[in-house]
């Protein structure tokens, strides 16, 4: 039998190569292409999500004198455009839904790459989480971050078991399945910037829900009331990494307390003894309630969980006096720059409150 | 041009398979031995459906409700009946139960335990599980149930059902 050898020639050979490589950029240019739209835009659902990024475009603007961090109780209770208006000081809040305190830290970590404050207020309740809860809240606070090591370690500290680091570098694979629920907003917002849903990272509520106060609610009990060792732990590297940078940390518990959202006397002890031991201020602001002029009939938006606009305006003007008068924070009102700044920011900040207030 | 298309398919196959690749895992349901049975029989397992169980469990003294944080559709709710509690958080399909509480002694779990009962007793009624100490207090796990025996004094201060 004879042997017949074929040879492939050489036209072919780079026809067929032409063609791998043609199907191995398709292949990288389809998820590149399809991110930006398939990525959640946070805009009317889960406004949240917008938080961490909006921080960027405003520290790129003016540096802040105090920064916020922690969850929701930091962007539903303090709002910088009244810490500027009535004492001068320029704050952000860099705050999250369920920010637990390692996404706070990893958020100051990150703000720390842009500017040195002279106080960073953090909010305890995320104290009581020693564990990631879940992959939406880790989106909301990661996603947006801009890409550094900082962001590697934050992912790596924040995923949950299920969860791969792969999909925070490459999106896609953890947003594909959104195709059925694209919306005109996927598409508008693609490649374009989205308007800002927060005020220097004041999520905006202007709706009033009134709390039961007549509700008899006895908080559940704990099996354990010690703080997890792992929060507790970053709140040290909190405080190593302002120490470090000469910037004064403040602990603070937001006025409410919620038959969902409890804070234990057991806890309050705990934060009131680390405050003590290490020389930090530290405000529980749930016994002054009263004392700011809150009133949870119409300062709610939820039925007590959360202040809306109204009581976050009487609160933030209680803690700006502390801030002011306790931890000299400068009033910038007689600084031209910064000053052009906040009016626009202030301004804003007020449009937003009636063009809401008509909708309600 | 048939090489061509083999790649191009192989290119579209990769892409339809990426593209059906789902992430999502959910825990639930109740595989666990420790479930609270009420008064009028109703047995609430925690990661059960929710909406049967509110039902059959009729009239509550109170609810509360609770919006998620972060806009997530679906609320928490606390209902407050004589004797337990129960809390439900929106799941895949549905609400379900994540927490029973026991209140006061007027109820008692299968295995006889309830508030006030001493140490002695509650160690000796959960005798077939195994337990697991939290400073003073103990945890007993089956399946994806934890029951939480909180005690103070010697004597049974808080029974727990929440899951693993």
């Amino acid at each position: 039998m004879e042997n017949t050898i074929i040879k492939t020639p050489k036209k072919t050979l780079w026809l067929r190569a032409l063609c791998i490589v043609i199907a191995l950029a398709i292949l990288a240019a389809i998820p590149a292409v399809l991110t930006p739209i398939l990525m959640p835009k946070y805009l009317t659902v889960s406004k949240e999500g917008s938080l961490t990024e909006e921080y960027y475009s405003a520290v790129a603007e003016t540096n802040h004198d105090v920064l916020f961090v922690g969850d929701c109780e930091i962007f539903e209770s303090f709002v910088p455009a009244i810490l500027w208006e009535e004492y001068g000081i320029s704050a952000y809040l860099r705050g999250g839904a369920q920010q637990l305190v390692w996404h706070s830290y990893y958020l100051l970590e990150d703000a720390l790459r842009y500017e040195t404050p002279k106080a960073v207020v953090f909010n305890v309740y995320a104290l009581k989480y020693g564990e990631p809860q879940k992959e939406a809240y880790n989106r909301m606070a990661l996603d947006g971050m801009e890409w550094s090591s900082v962001k590697a370690e934050a992912i790596r500290a924040s995923m949950t078991e299920e969860e791969d680091f792969l999909t925070y570098l490459f999106p896609f694979f953890r947003y594909h399945s959104r195709w059925s629920e694209l919306t005109t907003e996927d598409f508008t917002y693609a490649w374009k910037d989205k308007p800002a849903v927060s005020d220097s990272g004041y999520l905006m509520q202007t709706g009033v829900v009134p709390a039961d106060t007549q509700a008899d609610y006895t908080p559940e009990q704990l099996i354990d009331y010690t703080l997890p060792a792992t929060a507790m732990a970053y709140l040290d590297r909190m405080r190593a990494l302002c120490a470090e940078k000469g910037i004064e940390l403040i602990l603070v518990k937001a006025p409410t307390n919620f038959w969902r959202y409890h804070w234990y006397d057991e806890w309050d002890a705990q934060i009131t003894d680390y405050a003590a031991e290490h020389g930090l201020a530290y405000y529980n602001l749930i016994p002054k309630a009263y004392e700011m002029g809150l009133d949870m009939a119409t300062d709610t938006y939820d039925g007590g969980a959360h202040l809306n606009v109204y009581g976050a305006e009487k609160l933030t003007r209680y803690f700006g006096e502390i801030l002011a008068k306790d931890h000299a924070i400068p009033d910038r009102r007689g600084e031209s720059d910064i000053a052009s700044v906040w009016q626009r920011r202030v301004e804003a900040y007020y449009d937003r409150k009636t063009a809401m207030e008509s909708r309600e | 041009m048939k090489t061509t298309l083999r790649i191009l398919s192989l290119t579209l196959a990769l892409l339809a398979l990426t593209l059906c690749f789902a992430a999502c895992g959910n825990k639930g349901g109740s595989d666990s031995k420790l479930v609270f049975v009420t008064p009028n029989n109703v047995t609430l397992a925690v990661g059960a459906p929710a909406a049967d169980a509110v039902t059959t469990l009729g009239d509550w003294v109170s609810m509360n409700s609770s919006d998620s944080c972060g806009g997530f559709s679906g609320k928490d709710y606390l209902y407050t009946y004589h004797g337990f509690r129960m809390s439900t958080t929106p799941a895949k399909d549905g609400q379900i139960i994540c927490k029973v509480e026991l209140t006061d002694d007027s109820v008692k779990t299968p295995e006889g335990l309830f508030i006030g009962m001493s140490r002695a007793d509650a160690e000796a009624a959960m005798k077939s599980f195994t337990a697991e100490k939290v400073g003073d207090n103990l945890v007993y796990t089956s399946g994806a149930t934890k029951l939480q025996v909180v005690f103070r004094d010697g004597a049974v201060t808080g029974i727990i059902y929440v899951a693993a």
